[in-house]
């Protein structure tokens, strides 16, 4: 469960999962087109759009506005990375 | 050329709402300002320094250096205590900005540094970040408080390109330290390469011509 809206500073949208989670960046990194990485967050690719992805489960979209997408996409990393 | 030094500041602008007024003071007290933005792309996007270069544009001022830091960041939250972010970070951005200012016969760095307006920028957390380098620092806003600054910004026209939008960085602590102390501050440097990655952020540099 999670929730899709505009982050506080109102430049990227930002997928909050409604109960904190604690991701396994490790293997979402070892599963996703990742593009720099720390131990609190990893920025991953989507074709053309870049995701930070922090390990409480917060996804930054930085251009994507479609919300279809962006659920498919945030589906597919909580899927990898909490399961 | 002397005096010219005199009057000439490198201003680190953010394009959040302290910084284009500590610069615009500056401006306004007949002080030479360039700019220095530290974008931390690629864990946030560049609207930061899009908003940078509007306030700038703004401003009057002629020169921003713009510089890509999220990798190096990157290292600092690998290597050092994570509560010790922000100090750790804000001293390597000063021996850049330093660096910088040097080769552009600059006198002073300008910061929109706030005593206590966040949990980091506290006396002793400002003192041991001052201490990365020997070039002056000023701090026109140091003893503001928010309303007075929010205030200064309308009257300036920066407040409403600050407020724009702006990407939020994920690398900082949730409880940064308040209470830092140089002995300490140092030795979790020593984690980090800390000239390396000075060196790498130096070599991307971007002039931007306003």
């Amino acid at each position: 469960m999670f929730e899709i809206k505009l982050c506080k500073t109102k430049s990227a949208i930002i997928v909050k999962p409604i109960k904190n989670l604690k991701l396994d960046l490790a293997r979402m990194n070892s599963r996703f087109n990742v593009i720099a990485q720390t131990s609190i967050a990893s920025v991953l690719r989507f074709d053309n759009e870049e995701v930070v992805v922090h390990r409480y489960g917060d996804i930054y979209f930085k251009s994507l506005k479609d919300e279809s997408l962006i659920n498919k996409i945030a589906q597919e990393i909580y899927k990898i990375a909490n399961g | 050329m002397v005096d010219e030094m005199e009057r000439k500041v490198l201003l680190l602008l953010s394009g959040g709402i302290d910084s284009p007024v500590a610069g615009k003071i500056l401006l306004d007290n007949d002080f030479e300002v360039i700019a220095l933005h530290f974008s931390l792309e690629p864990f946030t996007d560049d609207s930061a320094k899009r908003k940078s270069i509007v306030i700038a544009r703004k401003l009057g001022i002629k020169r921003v250096f713009a510089i890509k830091c999220g990798n190096e960041h990157a290292k600092i939250v690998e290597a050092c205590k994570h509560k010790y972010y922000y100090i750790i970070s804000r001293r390597m951005m000063l021996r850049i900005a330093e660096i910088i200012a040097k080769q552009e016969n600059c006198r002073f760095i300008c910061t929109g540094d706030n005593l206590g307006q966040v949990g980091s920028q506290t006396l002793e957390n400002l003192d041991v970040i001052s201490r990365a380098i020997e070039m002056q620092i000023l701090r026109p806003l140091l003893t503001n408080d928010k309303i007075e600054t929010i205030q200064l910004a309308k009257e300036f026209g920066t407040y409403e390109i600050s407020i724009g939008p702006e990407m939020c960085s994920v690398l900082g602590p949730k409880h940064p330290a308040t209470k830092s102390r140089i002995e300490v501050i140092e030795e979790e440097e020593e984690k980090v390469d800390m000239q390396g990655l000075i060196s790498e952020q130096l070599k991307n540099i971007e002039v931007i011509k306003i």
